[in-house]
């Protein structure tokens, strides 16, 4: 086998939980979806591993490829997902997560704008830095920081809001 | 619940591992992914490498079909004894040739390659005449004319040698040749036999006597030849108004206006002729005294016709004494009478074309019967039950020609060594 096959496995030994938990969080935990998007990302990456800088990070290289690959994935299903998702939201996180306190906070980070959602799970799921989810979505790395602060902000409010 | 909490919150969500199930199912298919795309390379690092052999097997084969025709085919032109007149390499084998003879050479050099020439001819004489059927006369003939060519040539080129220890060298050399060539036809005309086409038959006749003249030839080349022994003293005959002198010369009829003038002295008309009386051994002879105002072109035509009558009838005689010879002799009966056959036949048409006037022609049919009688042996098969192999024919040639020779007189001029060498030398100064 060539060499850069096998360095492209040790990636896919690296991330394909994490990218799997990517898709999960984002198609109403659905998990032959996500399974479905993680292959196809993957088999995406191989086909272009040629291009990829190995100068640059991976990790963010496979999530950009990932997001790209779920918007992708949104527009060619009307977005079904999202209002899957808040239909059986309690549904499935119950049966998912035992924490009543996840419970609640992630019911709220499913509510926040896609943007805010998205950046605070690549942040806190994911385990991105700010760089790293600023070149995975194609922002700048200070509105990155930012818009995971104002993300806590909100889900504080939110939070306090609903169980003052 | 503060930002912290929040954060501490979040980071423990839950984090699901992909399923085994799930994993093999995508490494199956990174695995096919990498395998299809090894072999698409692979087929097109076939497919050049195809192309690049075929490019280089192209090239190969070009520079295989350029070392055919250059070397190999006009090789196997040149060196063949198979390519043969009317096959379609010998222009090829005759180009080759041309190139070889137009090289400067030494003369021993040139003598080399002349008599290398004759030989090649020969061999591609005797594979033309291989056949049962002689399909090619013409080539045949022409193949061997030319093989007497560069024979004649060699012998040419000998004598433009200065020195005398290099000639000497040569002239052997020759002379082994000429006994090879000897073979060589012999081989020909026994696969050739009495009975077949008569130019062939003719020709090789002549060739056979060509190489006999240039083994026993002699350094003088003159227009006309007297033989000692034979020959009258010079005559004088002395009166008070005229003297005649008379010689006798023994030449062909053609020669009769190229002799020389200067031993005849002006006569009489009335003393012009001296006749010499018949005798046993009365040569082949004429007598041409200047006559200032008798002597024509006329008479010297009848005095040709009369030599010429002389020997068809001389012939004649000669044939009948071969036929004797040669039926007594181990020879194949049927070849014999084939041969003898032809002879009468070709002194019949001599007669005829010296009664209509045709000399020249009735003296060719006189020389190829000549050559033919010369070499009838040659020709001829030995019986079957007799044939103990080719010491016991040659030994039958040898003989046949010392009987021959001895037997008539009117065969002394014609075979024996000096009177073959004298006439032989008549023909090649003509």
């Amino acid at each position: 086998m060539a060499e850069e096959d096998k360095e492209f496995l040790g990636y896919y030994q690296k991330f394909k939980d994490k990218i799997f938990t990517y898709f999960w969080y984002r198609v109403n935990f659905n998990r032959t979806i996500a399974e479905d998007l993680t292959s196809e990302v993957f088999i995406r990456a191989l086909t272009n591993f040629d291009s990829f800088d190995q100068t640059r990070s991976f990790q963010s290289w496979i999530y950009k490829i990932a997001h790209n690959h779920l918007v992708n994935y949104y527009r060619i299903h009307n977005r079904e997902v999202e209002l899957e998702c808040a239909k059986n939201l309690s549904q499935g996180l119950s049966q998912i997560i035992a924490n009543l306190e996840l419970e609640r906070v992630l019911k709220e980070i499913e509510r926040l704008e896609s943007y805010y959602r998205e950046v605070l799970l690549l942040r806190f799921v994911d385990g991105l830095n700010n760089q790293e989810i600023a070149e995975a979505l194609g922002k700048d790395e200070g509105a990155v920081r930012t818009q995971i602060s104002r993300a806590l902000q909100v889900i504080q409010e939110k939070l306090k809001a609903h169980n003052p | 619940m503060n930002d912290y909490d929040i954060e501490k919150v979040l980071k423990k969500l839950p984090q699901p591992k992909l399923s085994r199930l799930a994993d093999w199912r995508i490494r199956l298919q990174i695995y096919r992914h990498i395998w299809q795309k090894r072999f698409i390379s692979w087929r097109i690092s076939w497919h050049k490498v195809i192309v690049l052999q075929s490019n280089r097997l192209a090239y190969a084969l070009i520079v295989l079909v350029l070392f055919c025709l250059v070397v190999v085919i006009p090789g196997f032109a040149y060196a063949s004894p198979e390519v043969t007149r009317g096959h379609w390499l010998y222009p090829v084998k005759q180009a080759i040739e041309k190139v070889e003879l137009a090289f400067p050479q030494s003369a021993p050099a040139k003598v080399a390659t002349y008599e290398k020439m004759a030989e090649r001819r020969l061999a591609e004489a005797a594979v033309l005449t291989k056949k049962p059927e002689i399909k090619k006369p013409q080539a045949i003939v022409e193949t061997i004319k030319e093989a007497v060519a560069f024979s004649d040539k060699a012998v040419v080129a000998v004598q433009q040698i200065a020195t005398s220890t290099e000639k000497d060298k040569l002239d052997n050399l020759i002379t082994a040749k000429q006994d090879e060539h000897m073979a060589e036809l012999s081989a020909v005309a026994a696969q050739v036999g009495p009975a077949n086409d008569d130019t062939v038959v003719d020709t090789i006749a002549l060739a056979l006597d060509k190489i006999k003249q240039v083994k026993v030839r002699t350094d003088k080349k003159i227009k006309f030849q007297r033989l000692p022994g034979l020959l009258p003293k010079l005559e004088i005959e002395q009166s008070a108004t005229s003297t005649v002198a008379t010689s006798t010369i023994i030449t062909e009829p053609e020669e009769a206006k190229q002799v020389d003038e200067q031993t005849i002295l002006e006569a009489t008309a009335t003393k012009a002729l001296k006749e010499i009386p018949e005798g046993k051994n009365r040569p082949k002879i004429w007598q041409f005294t200047k006559e200032k105002s008798t002597t024509t072109p006329q008479k010297i035509e009848n005095k040709n016709k009369a030599i010429v009558q002389e020997n068809i009838e001389n012939m004649k005689a000669n044939i009948k004494t071969l036929k004797s010879n040669l039926e007594s002799k181990p020879f194949d009966q049927n070849d014999v009478t084939a041969l003898i056959n032809r002879l009468n036949s070709k002194i019949k048409k001599a007669g005829q074309a010296l009664n209509s006037g045709n000399l020249n022609q009735a003296d060719d049919l006189l020389k190829t019967t000549e050559a033919l009688t010369n070499n009838a042996e040659h020709f001829i098969k030995p019986k079957k039950e007799q044939l103990q192999g080719q010491e016991d024919k040659s030994d039958n040639i040898k003989e046949g020609n010392n009987n021959l020779g001895s037997q008539d007189p009117k065969w002394i001029n014609r075979n024996s060594g000096s009177d073959n060498n004298n006439r032989n030398s008549n023909d090649e100064s003509n």
